[in-house]
């Protein structure tokens, strides 16, 4: 998902859930932060770099695709960006390194994603906006993995758009070009995707790379084969998920805020949305690349306050400058993020899938103090 | 149809592409093979002609090298053919079938071409540049065998699910 949905979706979510203006404020910001806190981000503030939730381009291209490397990159993109569907999955007939690459798909509903907003429960608020990305992001990166495989996140060449024309169905060809600095024309139904690369292990066969930023586009319906569903044809609807993402973020987080007792699978706050349902699938299904301005607009009507715009700066003095880091707005971002990483880590190492690397629990002996990974 | 079987068929449909290149890159590298051969002295071009009385040396050369030009262009290009004939047919973008026909006389070509291979040679006297000639036959034989076999199970479940056209 992209910065509309991440951040001022999160925004709407979390003020129907019942959080104020502010803290609605600050939960999008961490939720759209989670798309920036890189190991470059990292370094400049000098804050531990195993707090990183992506990899920027640049880092990826630089990335090792050793087994070390190849672990730093799946605790990255699979404890935030492509939560794992289910760690114990079965399929006849595969190896052992098959298998650990296929339990690590990522689709919504997973004990994995129930885990993540339990561990928000409690927590400073910016836990809440790295639960919400999580959350969000099993919708919109569903069938891909957070780990290069060709194996696994590839793609076939005959990706269609599914569109509705006076209530009937048609398909209409996806053309993708390899031109990452060129727009993605919605017009003309022309996107950029990666370039094919037969390395098993090359960090362009990471995630949803194959399929471009379609997964990104709430408007986009379409259909594709993946590589690892034996030639099964895939439809996905993201108007539909996009729905169901933000009808979940609210039921989580008013589960996190304690106005619900148990958070479950397939629970949708679709109460919530139903006096705005309207207007939230016109903003879903808008054909355009971006929809902050709507989703912004949608939120300052729901508040009737301004929201202030995405900056990457506001909250970098503070940590820097002071001695405690805990206390600061990004202290608790990263511990956050820290958190989160340990939990998916863990849970992918006791599944005795390496890929993620080593985890181990600190406990004092009554309670969980932390997880370590590496 | 059910799920179950369009992915069959889009599988059998993958395996006719998959070799449809794979028939493409063994003409190239049959005609890449001649020339590697002229280059690296292995073979003589001037074992290819006889000499007549009348006929000027240097115009019987440029005969032979035409003709060998044509000859490993019309190889280069029936692999081409086929090749392509099987990739816009598993597109679906064709539904000519006369690239079968060729690639039937191309698999009764390579079986005749490895049987006499191995049969005009001594088997203790083979090195290693035999062996893998054996292997790199087996291989193509492989590739033509899959487009056949795949067609063939894409036509029985297309006629058991009555859409044989």
């Amino acid at each position: 998902m992209q910065e509309d949905f991440h951040y001022y979706a999160t925004y709407c979510a979390a003020y129907l859930a019942g959080y104020t203006h502010e803290e609605s404020e600050d939960i999008c910001y961490c939720a759209q932060l989670v798309d920036l806190c890189s190991g470059t981000f990292l370094t400049k503030l000098n804050a531990p770099l195993s707090a990183a939730t992506t990899q920027l381009q640049l880092e990826m291209m630089d990335a090792r695709t050793d087994i070390i490397g190849l672990q730093n990159i799946t605790r990255i993109w699979a404890s935030f960006h492509f939560l794992p569907y289910d760690l114990y999955a079965q399929k006849r007939g595969r190896t052992r390194i098959y298998m650990n690459k296929y339990r690590l798909i990522c689709m919504p509903n997973s004990d994995l994603m129930v885990k993540t907003v339990e561990l928000a429960k409690g927590k400073p608020i910016q836990a809440v906006g790295v639960a919400m990305h999580v959350l969000a992001d099993t919708w919109a990166h569903s069938y891909f993995a957070g780990t290069p495989s060709l194996a696994i996140n590839n793609t076939n060449w005959n990706f269609r758009e599914v569109i509705t024309i006076e209530g009937e169905e048609r398909e209409v060809p996806i053309k993708f070009r390899h031109n990452p600095s060129a727009k993605d024309d919605v017009a003309n139904n022309l996107y950029t995707s990666s370039i094919f690369q037969n390395n098993e292990n090359s960090v362009m066969n990471l995630g949803h790379g194959r399929a471009g930023h379609l997964p990104d586009y709430s408007f986009m319906k379409y259909r594709y084969i993946p590589a690892w569903d034996d030639y099964k044809e895939i439809t996905k609807d993201n108007p539909s998920d996009y729905l169901k993402a933000f009808a979940q973020m609210i039921y989580a987080m008013k589960y996190i805020r304690g106005d619900i007792s148990t958070f479950g699978k397939d629970k949708y706050d679709t109460e919530a949305i139903e006096p705005y349902k309207d207007r939230i699938n016109a903003i879903i299904r808008k054909r355009q690349l971006i929809a902050s301005e709507d989703w912004k607009s949608f939120g300052e009507d729901l508040s009737g306050k301004k929201i202030r715009d995405f900056d990457l700066e506001i909250y970098q003095k503070e940590y820097i400058t002071n001695y405690k880091k805990e206390d600061t707005f990004l202290g608790k971002f990263i511990e956050a993020a820290l958190a989160q990483k340990g939990m998916v880590t863990y849970e992918i190492y006791t599944s005795k899938n390496y890929l993620a690397g080593f985890s181990k629990t600190i406990s004092n002996g009554n309670s969980l103090l932390k997880t370590i990974f590496g | 149809m059910s799920e179950e079987t369009l992915a069959l068929i889009r599988k059998y449909n993958n395996n006719i592409e998959m070799s449809g290149l794979g028939v493409i890159a063994f003409g190239i590298w049959e005609v890449l093979k001649f020339f590697i051969k002229i280059v690296a002295g292995t073979d003589d071009i001037n074992g290819y002609y006889v000499l007549v009385d009348d006929v000027p040396t240097p115009v019987v050369k440029v005969l032979v090298v035409i003709f060998l030009m044509c000859f490993y262009g019309g190889i280069l290009f029936l692999h081409v053919y086929i090749g392509f004939s099987a990739i816009r047919f598993a597109r679906a973008r064709s539904n000519k079938k006369t690239f079968l026909i060729w690639l039937c006389l191309l698999a009764i070509y390579s079986i005749w071409s490895l049987a006499a291979y191995i049969g005009t040679g001594n088997i203790r006297e083979w090195d290693d540049g035999d062996v893998i000639t054996i292997f790199v036959e087996l291989s193509f034989m492989s590739i033509i065998f899959d487009i056949i076999y795949s067609y063939y199970r894409i036509k029985k479940i297309q006629k058991k699910e009555g859409l044989d056209s």
